[in-house]
């Protein structure tokens, strides 16, 4: 594969960005979901190329044992596209390997995140990305994800399809 | 001068399951390939409570329909998945593998110990890729 100077300097040039969303999701027995919406800005689309997530990792006596407790289903909130089959488990691609099972030794810590996981995708100015989470441990939990991309502002770009 | 993008016709996909309970010597998991794209598989992102177990699992990957096997033999899960405690992206070699519209995903994994099941509490598996319209 040959690689395109032009097209790498162009991407270089355009204004980076990053669209955050934040929130607590409520224990099981108060519901155990939370819709968090993220709004892009009708100034320009985004096309996202990293996902991070960080969360904290409480079981149900508001002990961390280092275990994810939460899933999510990401939808396009403009096309009504969805990103995943049912909710996903956050942990296998936004925690660091294996987890720690309650009860081992060791210091699980209170956040875990990794430097990032390929989400390249196009976002339509004025619309949202929808993360709908879910949460299976009795604490509640707080969640934040990043998506870090590219801003193409409307007045330059259009979206065509 | 207003310039036109073209909505990419490949974004990314996760078909995942969680919390997995594995019972049998050899367990075979599926997923199906939804019918208006075609699936290429990225990663495969799989963790589990370490407790007393030690990593020692193997997977293999086919299409059944088309009778494709992406690993003949399985293979150890610490090829892809090194070391535990690093963020996964860094331990996970990409595997690059199509599976086409509507077709089934096998995923099948077994201990190290012939007979014997892999036990942990459970297990998650994610299937990262692209869809391709």
């Amino acid at each position: 594969m040959r690689m395109n100077w032009e097209e790498i300097k162009l991407l270089q040039k355009k204004p980076r960005f990053v669209y955050e969303g934040k929130d607590t999701v409520p224990g099981r027995s108060l519901g155990g979901s939370k819709l968090i919406v993220i709004d892009i800005t009708s100034d320009a689309h985004f096309y996202s190329e990293l996902l991070t997530i960080t969360y904290n990792t409480l079981d149900d006596d508001g002990n961390d044992d280092g275990v994810n407790h939460l899933s999510v289903k990401i939808t396009d909130g403009e096309i009504r596209r969805e990103l995943n089959t049912d909710f996903i488990d956050l942990a296998p691609f936004a925690v660091p390997g294996r987890q720690r099972t309650p009860g081992v030794p060791g210091d699980p810590g209170n956040e875990l995140h990794v430097a990032g996981f390929p989400w390249p995708y196009l976002w339509g100015a004025n619309g949202s990305i929808n993360l709908d989470t879910r949460n299976d441990s009795d604490s509640e939990l707080t969640v934040t994800y990043q998506f870090h991309g590219f801003k193409f502002p409307t007045k330059d770009f259009i979206i065509d399809g | 001068m207003v310039e036109t993008i073209t909505r990419p016709n490949c974004y990314p996909y996760i078909y995942g399951k969680r919390k997995l309970e594995i019972k049998n010597p050899v367990e075979h998991i599926y997923f199906k390939v939804n019918k208006d794209s075609d699936f290429y598989l990225y990663f495969l992102l799989v963790n589990w409570p370490i407790g007393t177990d030690t990593p020692d699992l193997s997977f293999s990957i086919r299409d059944k329909s088309r009778g494709k096997t992406y690993t003949d033999i399985p293979v150890s899960i610490t090829n892809f998945t090194t070391p535990a405690k690093l963020p996964f992206i860094s331990g996970t070699n990409p595997i690059n593998f199509m599976f086409f519209k509507d077709s089934p995903i096998e995923v099948i994994i077994e201990g190290q110990t012939p007979g014997t099941p892999f036990d942990p509490e459970y297990i998650n598996i994610n299937l990262w890729g692209l869809h391709q319209a």
